[in-house]
């Protein structure tokens, strides 16, 4: 009797156990909201992007890139947008201005990179303010690599810069990094300075902003690139450099750089 | 660490349902009467986004159809982050409860608020950020769905343990879900695995 319903009980337990686990076995354990998690397969993607650019210099002179920016968690934009730059056959690489994000989780990262993975040529991005949230600097750093750093192609020089002041504990930008690697040191073609906020931007006072502004103008530096105002510019907006912003990814517009020997051209795509 | 887990609850409840056996006492659930302040359970649960195992008490409401547990999760160690614990609290919604054969079999489902800290969350923005320029990320909500299995036990300390699974995912993820189509329903679930002891 005793032994009939233990058996029983056994069964009962046997069965809800299974009933209860099977449709949960594929999914994940989450530790925290803030957790610091990076598939493999999304680690160290700035090194594997320059490799793969690299690959591609061919001691040209010329190129185009798409500037692109802010794309948050509009994923439904984000994903036309790819396609748009995918339907075209003459860019070399993608930069992406910063703000990922939204809220710098680790589930917004993988759906950005699932997403700009989708991309048929290498791409690069500079964080944003967004990314700094929570752990973001963090996942930034394992998903990507540093946040400031420099890359040749065909002869210019891209210094990617880490300007988020708020949410880097009101803590002034690295301007003095900044400032040495924006030197022309090897007789580069250009020298483009790639960073999220504008120094007209709201993080910006007045004194780094003409801080910025000087030291393009001392270091010879004919165009800045940015995003985070979520509205397009481009223009000579102190009378002198040339800066380019792009809107957010749902105002369906991004740019496309056309660089050679002497000169730039930047155009506005409409998606 | 899971497998032992589960391996734990399962020869828990194997070796009280042989004694229960051997006493011949028909299982009745238990129907302690206490103040309702008073915790009833302790609670621990590994996962769910409350910390890589966490631990808390529980109070029973509204006619045992209502839990409310204030938990305690630690993930330092089980996280590249430095410090990562959080405090929340769980609420647990019986749907339905089935008596059979000594164990009570509960369909759940409920909320749990979270609060978690890093060096960059807030609830309310330090001054030099204009107002409202971004949204609070300190406290988080997290709905979730279930199994309880509970099962009276015959000590005198503890009188009895359940076994739940949770599947639950964030506020976060669940918004852009619905709000996108690239994200599908089924890529914002996680699993949790959790045990209370009844005093």
């Amino acid at each position: 009797m005793q032994r009939r319903k233990f058996i029983k009980q056994t069964s009962i337990l046997s069965l809800i156990s299974i009933v209860a686990f099977i449709p949960g076995c594929s999914l994940p354990f989450e530790y925290s909201p803030h957790d610091i998690k990076v598939k493999s397969k999304f680690r160290d993607l700035t090194a594997g992007n320059l490799i793969k650019i690299k690959a591609i210099d061919r001691n040209k002179t010329s190129f185009k890139f798409a500037f692109i920016s802010d794309s948050h968690t509009s994923y439904d934009d984000f994903e036309d947008q790819i396609k748009d730059i995918n339907s075209r056959d003459d860019i070399d690489f993608v930069i992406h201005g910063g703000d990922l994000t939204l809220s710098s989780l680790h589930k917004e990262f993988t759906w950005f990179n699932e997403i700009i993975g989708k991309l048929n040529v290498p791409f690069l991005t500079v964080i944003g303010n967004h990314d700094h949230l929570s752990n973001g600097k963090a996942i930034y750093e394992k998903s990507f690599g540093k946040t400031n750093y420099v890359f040749t192609f065909r002869g210019c020089k891209f210094v990617m810069f880490d300007n988020i002041i708020w949410e880097r504990n009101n803590k002034d930008p690295e301007f003095e990094w900044f400032k040495e690697n924006i030197k022309n040191d090897k007789e580069y073609n250009h020298v483009i300075p790639v960073s999220h906020i504008p120094p007209w931007g709201d993080q910006y006072d007045n004194g780094n902003e003409y801080i910025y502004d000087e030291m393009m103008v001392e270091k010879g530096i004919k165009l800045s690139i940015h995003g985070h105002t979520h509205k397009y510019y481009f223009g000579k907006r102190y009378d002198q450099i040339d800066y380019l912003v792009v809107g957010d990814t749902p105002d369906r517009n991004y740019a496309v750089i056309s660089i050679d020997k002497d000169n730039y051209s930047v155009e506005r795509i409409d998606f | 660490m899971i497998k032992k887990f589960i391996y734990i609850i399962i020869s828990l409840i194997l070796f009280s349902s042989t004694i229960l056996a051997a006493k011949k006492e028909d299982v009745k659930q238990d129907s302690l009467k206490r103040k309702w302040y008073i915790p009833r359970s302790a609670k621990v649960q590994y996962a769910g986004n409350i910390g890589f195992m966490s631990v808390g008490a529980t109070c029973w409401l509204a006619g045992d159809w209502y839990q409310a547990s204030i938990m305690y999760g630690i993930t330092s160690g089980h996280s590249e982050a430095e410090r990562l614990n959080t405090i929340s609290l769980k609420n647990t919604f019986l749907l339905k409860q089935f008596h059979y054969k000594g164990f009570v079999i509960s369909p759940t489902a409920g909320l749990s608020l979270i609060i978690s800290s890093t060096h960059n969350t807030y609830r309310k923005l330090p001054d030099y950020f204009p107002e409202d320029y971004y949204f609070q990320n300190k406290i988080h909500f997290s709905p979730f769905v279930g199994l309880m299995v509970y099962h009276q036990l015959p000590f005198k300390t503890i009188k009895g343990i359940d076994f739940y699974s949770e599947i639950g995912t964030m506020d976060n993820y669940l918004l852009e879900a619905m709000r996108t189509d690239f994200v599908k329903y089924t890529d914002i679930w996680n699993l949790s695995l959790g045990i209370s002891l009844y005093f």
